[in-house]
């Protein structure tokens, strides 16, 4: 009997292997690799996520960048050669150093793959920058008309980040990155993909490890409620009232800015320039903390005016009328998480 | 070939001239009734996602991993099936692919569940980053809305499709610059 349930169990398990490896056939190397949960990818986003604000405001002195990196971290560029060690990482982002409300690396399409003793990823980098002397609109602009206004510009630096993380026992950090910059080539045969490897589940999808944290859900929920941000204010969620979809962001009582509570948030929103297909706010670099049973957050912003169709078949661009980021407090509601204050800070060269 | 505007393929410029009189189709973030979406579904979803852009600039495999991110029966705009798929990737920005070129920014991506999978949106900016030296520009922008489904090989694009940007009708008081219908 004891032999019959040993033998069921161990052609059940060679069942899941073969099932497993069938997949991972599919799907990328058969080599073993460290199978990620959901919450490995969330906190390894985090990681790039914070690399930005890092970055543009050199906190605690450039330190807060240093940290982002294993012991042996490298950082890597073209202008800047190969940088190695706490000290000179600090003095890398010290020397790109703007100020606490500096925004300009803005990053996007996080692409991740499982290896046999970590992950490997890649980022588009677009640089951004900010006019700082914004012309004066007076009290209350018709926010349509200000439309089309130029106060900033892409800067000369964009590309891709190519990393590889570690596990540390502090968490995942970038073990080396480096900075690749947008090339334009003949050379199609040599472009690799990065592989996909099914996400493993795991209890803290949906419990938190840790007594006031956050699952794996709500990451993601929290960066959808963020996400959602310029869909509700630019086109109403496809709904005809920009304004109730904008404020449905919002708890009941939340402040942004000036505006508090649901008939000033979506009054605030209805201002807005908007239609069906109107995209202009982008955001990107959305860190998320949990934060006394609750959870708080920050992003950058960049809302920018695209050329529609008719103009961009004249050949001419879109342009830039705002940046800045975001700081914001979530609380769980019983519809879902929400934004309870949200703050924004134009972007600021010191 | 030596007019970009003429790489833009017929099957795109058909998307989006169909996309601009269809305005709110179908919208992933409405109430969704049934359905449910796992932490992993998410990720792979997103991944998915992010894939794309890497795809489409880099052309890898030909066109091949562009056409591969979507079901057998998938769609991207008006273009439909494997090979259609790929020839799109191949001629898109042609010449201008390959490993480091960097044009299809994406953000605001948001996935919802769906009783029959999923679907989402994302911004786009299309942009010419800098070579050499020379300044960058915003090409245009967008919207990508998306149903996505889990097939044996994981989720793949069911269909996708791009709104590019386009500014509503402004309330009688506003006076729009002529900057931006141009």
């Amino acid at each position: 009997m004891r032999y019959r349930i040993l033998a069921t169990g161990v052609t059940l398990g060679l069942v899941a292997l073969v099932a497993v490896q069938a997949r991972q056939t599919r799907t990328g190397d058969s080599t073993a690799v460290m199978a990620l949960t959901a919450m490995d990818y969330i906190q390894i986003k985090q990681l790039v996520n914070r690399y930005a604000f890092a970055l543009d405001t050199a906190s605690r002195n450039g330190y807060d960048y240093a940290d982002l990196f294993s012991r042996d971290g490298v950082f890597d560029s073209n202008t800047r050669g190969r940088v190695q060690g706490r000290d000179q990482l600090a003095a890398l982002a010290r020397g790109d150093k703007k100020g606490p409300l500096y925004v300009n690396h803005y990053i996007m399409n996080h692409l991740i793959e499982p290896t046999a003793d970590g992950a490997v990823g890649r980022q588009y980098l677009i640089n951004i920058s900010h006019d700082q002397n914004i012309p004066s609109v007076g009290p209350n602009p018709n926010q349509w008309d200000l439309v089309g206004q130029k106060r900033g510009s892409l800067d000369t630096v964009g590309g891709h980040y190519e990393d590889v993380y570690t596990k540390t026992p502090e968490g995942w950090r970038f073990r080396s990155r480096r900075f690749v910059p947008s090339k334009s080539g003949p050379d199609p045969a040599s472009a690799t993909m990065l592989k996909t490897y099914p996400v493993r589940p795991d209890p803290t999808d949906t419990m938190p490890t840790v007594p006031g944290g956050l699952s794996a859900m709500d990451y993601i929920e929290i960066e959808r409620l963020v996400a959602s941000y310029g869909h509700a204010l630019d086109s109403g969620y496809g709904t005809t009232d920009n304004g109730a979809a904008y404020a449905g962001l919002y708890t009941a009582d939340a402040t942004f800015g000036q505006s508090t509570g649901y008939a000033q948030l979506a009054a605030l929103g209805r201002e807005q320039p908007q239609g069906p297909q109107y995209v202009r706010h982008y955001l990107t670099n959305h860190v998320i903390e949990p934060f006394a049973g609750q959870a708080i957050g920050k992003q950058y912003l960049v809302v920018v005016d695209m050329p529609e169709p008719e103009a961009r078949a004249k050949g001419i661009p879109g342009s830039i009328f705002l940046g800045g980021h975001y700081e914001d407090v979530y609380q769980k509601t019983p519809d879902g998480w929400r934004i309870r204050t949200r703050r924004l800070f134009r972007a600021q060269a010191q | 070939m030596k007019n970009p505007k003429t790489n833009v393929s017929k099957a795109v410029v058909a998307t989006l001239l169909i996309g601009i009189g269809a305005a709110p189709l179908v919208r992933a973030q409405q109430k969704v009734t049934g359905g449910s979406l796992s932490a992993a579904d998410y990720i792979e979803i997103q991944q998915l996602v992010a894939r794309y852009s890497y795809a489409v600039d880099t052309h890898a495999d030909n066109g091949y991993a562009y056409a591969d991110l979507f079901t057998t029966d998938g769609t991207f705009g008006n273009t439909k099936g494997r090979e259609a798929l790929a020839e799109l990737a191949r001629t898109t920005q042609k010449d201008r692919g390959g490993p480091a070129y960097t044009r299809h920014f994406l953000t605001n991506v948001i996935i919802y569940p769906t009783p029959e999978g999923a679907r989402g949106s994302q911004y786009l900016m299309a942009l010419d980053v800098s070579e050499g030296g020379k300044p960058s520009s915003i090409v245009h922008g967008g919207r990508y809305d998306d149903v996505y489904v889990k097939t044996p090989a994981g989720w793949r694009f069911k269909s996708r499709q791009l709104y590019p940007a386009k500014i509503g009708v402004p309330p009688p008081t506003a006076k729009l610059p002529p900057s931006t219908r141009r």
